[in-house]
């Protein structure tokens, strides 16, 4: 399998109250074409930075991230963006629909953004996937929470990305509405030979992907699945010292 | 398909749902408010002042008029006629007219058939009576007299009346001209004839006193054009310039008085309105934080997000626009409608400035205060799709600040084009701003400690003041300014309009008469008492010369006087006989500015001579308290002590007069009266029958200018409350977009508070509280900087007298609390009705 995104010893650095705050230690890892990643751990271990890291939502303060031939460290904010519309599909915990838009016209549009001709027709494919053609005249906040999350599963499809970036997708869900939409997910991105990267709480959810990679206090410390794929600088006098943190 | 393209139609969309949502009401309505206001404002004024230049220049019968004490040069004449200004020559002098064996001393006005340029002669059948507006021109041979003259003389139309070498037929009873003579010392009997019978009667002899008039009219260019021909070659002491500005008369003061009110109001309107669309265009763009955070993590370029958002301003601009032109027009419409009685037929059509200016106030207003918004909302990064805390723009408070008072300052100067005007304003309104600034943060600072131990729904009330502290202040001063604006245009509309109406108030003396011999008097008074007409106060005049200023003579003085050309129209007084009075009392609506009135001097120098003198011509003859005036009346001369100076309302309908003396310098000379009455119009044709009995005795109507004065004074009045009605509603706006703006700020707050189970009553006391004491102090101060703005404007720029105005003060803060307060509850109103879970769907 070919590597889709490699990340290389990167790092993200905060300036808070004065001072420099590290979030993320040096991680490395590479995630290949068509994988299905978890990236799990605590409340604060640093897992949605990373996930703002790989999809190019943020810039590493060092250290390497590539996505497919493209340098994402390298480029800039407009590049980047450009790159997110060719590539890269998400899912929120928040659903992140555009209220004053219609869930056809939410799916529409990164299809739209792209430039797309047939958009309209396309968005109506994916909300049938996601049973909600009947819905597609109606307004977010006329949808369930579950209803709305699948609309923003068939947005993150519609622009047939490489890799699909997930951000606690369930978490604002009940476990009904919760495994709909986990099963959709799956479901879609096996058809469409997605990369999937998500980031959850949710053990089960995880389990489902084919590795998990673990945050712990900005470190990645486990990864299951693939052999090697990951490197990792948090040496066992760090791990002492994470535990005394967590002690005291 | 073209990107651009799509992002438009996305534009569109998201703005069609934004309507329909109710979420761009405000803006919209705050835009076609300023648009439909500047239009219809400038509209109308423009139109307005053109109709009043129309009626102010009847009082002249021209636009302008060249008054000369030699015959015209006929190269000036053609000079107007070349610039294709309309003409009119007159000769005016005075004669005797014979009838019938009676003989009537008259003034005479020899007239072409052009006269009168602008206005219309009232002529009727029979003296005394009302008169109807004619077209017709005196022929030669022909002459029309005044139902005075019809009366002194005895006439009936088709008689023949001579004047000095010729008989003229009379054809016409003249009821008003529209240039009469205010002049009550000047007036006598009138008549018209031709120009071209002048010759005929042989009255003009080398030393006759004649005056020769050009009159003239037309378009401004060419009227300037003229003007800037004619005035370097005139000479002041043959020549007179009169336009419309230069007359003194009440009705321009009032209307000068209302064009700096329409300007300064419809600035302040104009400020509101634009508050009101920063306010708002600032909530489109943070409504729009997460919008623009989805379509960059869907891969959007800031290009795209530029032409979203640009395209969805502009086409509102566009729609603010072409609504508020279309209201505006037919506002200015409905407006000329109702005032259609007070306003001459044919109102002239404005220019094309009402509409580039609304069409540029629209532009700016929204261009300028979105400014910062877009920016900080194109800088919004993708990563608060996952962090909704960051907003990715270091917030640039002085640049915001910086291109709001540059958007403010360009509106004003655009309107008013006066950039001084526009400077004050921008720099007090920033100092007041600066100062509430302050004060609002110290005020919120000590309520924290106030609120400290008091009931839970007003701690809770403090408490969020205290927190919001910076986002309150400027909700605070947005309020203050928006009541203090209000409360200047309130307090300036009912100051202009007690004054207007106390200066004519009803039974305003509409008659003068003037040569009431001295043995006469009191049995002339008696007369008309007994017709159920008051007679007012009466004047002894004297005729008599200003000779000497503490012993220098005048003539050698006179070229100083015409060295301050500035004061080229101010009465003229110097170097020709004067109407000198006496009286013991000070009369109404004179003012002593300097030194002391007669009965209040020193007992031992109540014998002396002293005179009072008016204000402006101690300026303009350097005249001081204490000088020594000689005069010479019929011969003899005396001297009189400068012991006070007064202003005098040259506007009032009284007679007004430039020296007054204690009544022991006058004494000794022989005087006639000078009388004003009022007179209701169904007892007008008793005084023909009263005045037979004083055959020296001279009436003036001016009956017809002062109702000619009231009605322009209501039609400005109206346009004043037509002002004020716009001003009051572009403050709502403001108290709209802020407390909706506010509301949102405490939204999270209140859904927290429901979610941990507060109850909607404490829930809405709590916004209730808050909102009050927002609205209440921003009422008081309010209604500081009110007093201190008026105190500026009363004084510089509309000269009138400061006054202090308490009562409004309790109006600031109520209009405040309560407004703030009902709309703060409305809103907090609604969001109760929503349920909890809705309320949390709708913050995450």
């Amino acid at each position: 399998m070919t590597t889709l995104l490699k990340v290389e010893q990167i790092t993200k650095t905060v300036r808070s109250n004065g001072e420099d705050l590290k979030i993320l230690h040096p991680i490395s890892f590479q995630i290949a074409d068509g994988e299905s990643v978890a990236i799990i751990g605590r409340s604060g271990s640093g897992k949605s930075t990373l996930l703002s890291l790989l999809a190019g939502l943020d810039v590493v303060s060092s250290g390497e991230i590539s996505l497919g031939e493209h340098q994402l460290h390298q480029l800039s904010e407009e590049q980047r963006a450009a790159l997110r519309k060719q590539y890269v599909g998400f899912v929120f915990q928040s659903f992140m629909l555009v209220q004053s838009l219609t869930a056809l016209e939410n799916v529409m549009l990164p299809l739209e953004l792209a430039g797309k001709t047939d958009a309209k027709q396309h968005a109506l494919e994916l909300l049938e996937k996601v049973g909600l053609k009947e819905r597609g005249h109606h307004y977010p906040n006329q949808l369930s929470g579950g209803e709305q999350q699948r609309v923003a599963v068939a947005r993150a499809f519609a622009s047939q990305p490489k890799i699909l970036f997930a951000d606690e997708p369930t978490g604002n869900l009940d476990a009904e509405n919760g495994k709909i939409v986990e099963n959709l997910l799956f479901e879609l991105n096996q058809q469409a030979g997605t990369t999937l990267v998500l980031v959850t709480h949710d053990t089960q959810l995880a389990k489902r992907c084919q590795r998990q990679l673990t945050m712990q206090a900005g470190h990645l410390t486990e990864s299951t699945g693939v052999e090697n794929s990951v490197q990792s600088d948090y040496t066992a006098d760090e791990q002492a010292s994470d535990k005394k943190e967590q002690v005291a | 398909m073209n990107q651009l393209a799509v992002s438009f139609s996305l534009s569109q969309r998201l703005l069609k749902q934004e309507f329909k949502r109710g979420e761009l009401t405000i803006m919209l309505l705050a835009l076609v408010l300023s648009v439909s206001s500047v239009f219809a404002l400038a509209m109308f004024s423009e139109r307005l002042q053109m109709a009043l230049q129309v009626k102010s220049a009847e009082f002249l019968a021209a636009d302008r008029v060249l008054e000369s004490s030699r015959e015209i040069d006929p190269s000036w004449h053609r000079q107007a006629q070349q610039l294709e200004l309309n003409t009119s020559a007159q000769i005016r002098f005075s004669s005797m007219l014979f009838a019938n064996d009676y003989m009537q001393l008259t003034a005479i006005r020899a007239v072409d058939q052009y006269y009168p340029l602008r206005g219309k002669v009232l002529l009727t059948d029979k003296a005394w009576t009302s008169g109807q507006e004619t077209e017709l021109a005196v022929q030669p041979g022909e002459v029309w007299l005044d139902s005075k003259s019809v009366s002194q003389l005895k006439v009936a139309l088709g008689d023949w009346v001579e004047i000095g070498a010729t008989k003229l037929k009379f054809t016409r009873i003249i009821d008003t001209v529209p240039d009469a003579d205010l002049n009550v010392f000047n007036a006598s009997t009138m008549a018209i004839m031709h120009i071209d019978d002048v010759a005929a009667t042989q009255v003009i002899q080398p030393g006759s006193r004649i005056s020769y008039w050009l009159s003239l009219a037309g378009d401004f260019d060419q009227l300037t054009e003229f003007e800037d021909y004619l005035l370097p070659l005139l000479n002041r002491d043959i020549h007179r310039w009169r336009s419309t500005e230069s007359d003194e008369s009440a009705m321009l003061r009032a209307v000068e008085r209302a064009e700096q009110y329409f300007l300064l109001a419809s600035l302040l309107g104009i400020v509101l309105a634009a508050t009101a669309i920063a306010v708002a265009a600032s909530r489109f763009c943070e409504r729009h934080f997460d919008l623009v955070a989805i379509i960059k993590t869907l891969g959007g370029s800031t290009k795209q997000i530029k032409w979203i958002f640009n395209s969805q301003l502009i086409s509102l601009m566009l729609i603010g626009i072409v609504l508020g032109l279309a209201i505006g027009y037919v506002g200015q419409v409905v407006i000329l409608q109702l005032l259609a009685e007070y306003l001459p037929e044919d109102i002239p059509q404005v220019g094309a400035r009402p509409w580039w200016l609304a069409v540029l106030t629209g532009s700016i207003s929204l261009a300028l205060f979105s400014v910062y918004p877009l920016l900080k909302l194109f800088a919004i990064p993708p990563l608060r799709v996952l962090r909704r805390d960051i907003e990715g723009f270091k917030a640039k408070d002085w640049l915001n600040w910086l291109v709001s008072a540059f958007a403010i300052f360009l509106l004003m100067w655009i309107y008013s084009q006066n950039i001084k005007l526009s400077l004050a304003l921008l720099l007090s309104a920033g100092g007041i701003t600066l100062v509430l600034l302050l004060l609002a943060r110290s005020t919120i600072w000590t309520s924290r400690k106030a609120g400290a131990n008091a009931g839970s729904a007003f701690k809770l009330a403090v408490a969020g003041l205290y927190r919001r502290a910076t986002s309150n202040s400027v909700q605070l001063i947005s309020f203050t300014l928006a009541i203090e604006l209000l409360l200047i245009v309130l307090v300036l509309r009912n100051d202009l309009l007690a004054q207007w109406q106390s200066q004519l108030p009803e039974q305003t003396p509409n008659h003068f008469v003037i040569n009431v011999n001295d043995f006469d008097i009191e049995n002339f008074k008696t007369d008309f008492a007994n017709k159920g007409i008051r007679v007012e106060q009466t004047y002894p005049v004297t005729r008599g010369r200003l000779i000497a200023i503490n012993g220098e003579y005048v003539r050698d003085r006179v070229s100083k006087e015409k060295e301050k050309v500035a004061d080229e129209d101010a009465p003229r007084s110097i170097g020709r006989e004067l109407n000198l009075t006496a009286t013991a009392e000070l009369p109404d609506e004179n003012e002593i500015v300097q030194g002391t009135w007669f009965n209040e001097l020193p007992a031992e120098q109540r014998q002396q001579n002293h005179v009072s003198v008016e204000q402006r011509l101690t300026e303009r003859m350097d005249l001081k308290l204490g000088d020594e005036l000689t005069f010479n009346i019929g011969g003899i001369e005396f001297t009189a002590v400068v012991s006070s100076i007064r202003t005098v309302k040259w506007e009032s309908m009284k007679p007004n007069f430039f020296m007054i003396f204690n009544p022991k310098t006058l004494e000794e000379f022989a005087a006639t009266h000078i009388a004003s009455f009022y007179v209701p119009s169904d007892k007008k044709p008793e005084l023909s029958g009263l005045l037979m009995n004083y055959p020296s005795v001279s009436l003036i109507d001016v009956d017809a200018i002062i109702q000619q004065i009231r009605e322009i004074i209501q039609q400005v009045s109206l346009a004043v409350e037509f002002i004020l009605i716009l001003v009051v509603f572009a403050g709502i706006l403001v108290f709209v977009a802020q407390t909706q703006a506010s509301m949102f700020e405490r939204k999270q707050e209140l859904v927290i508070l429901r979610t941990l189970g507060a109850s909607s009553k404490f829930l809405r006391a709590s916004v209730l509280i808050e909102f009050v004491v927002l609205g209440a102090l921003a009422g008081l101060f309010a209604a500081l900087a009110n007093e201190v703005a008026l105190y500026v404007l009363q004084t510089e720029v509309f000269k009138m007298q400061a006054s202090f105005h308490f009562e409004y003060w309790l109006v600031g803060i109520v209009t405040g609390a309560v407004l703030v307060g009902c709309l703060g509850l409305m809103s907090c109103w609604r969001m109760m009705q929503i349920n909890t879970q809705a309320l949390l769907r709708s913050l995450s």
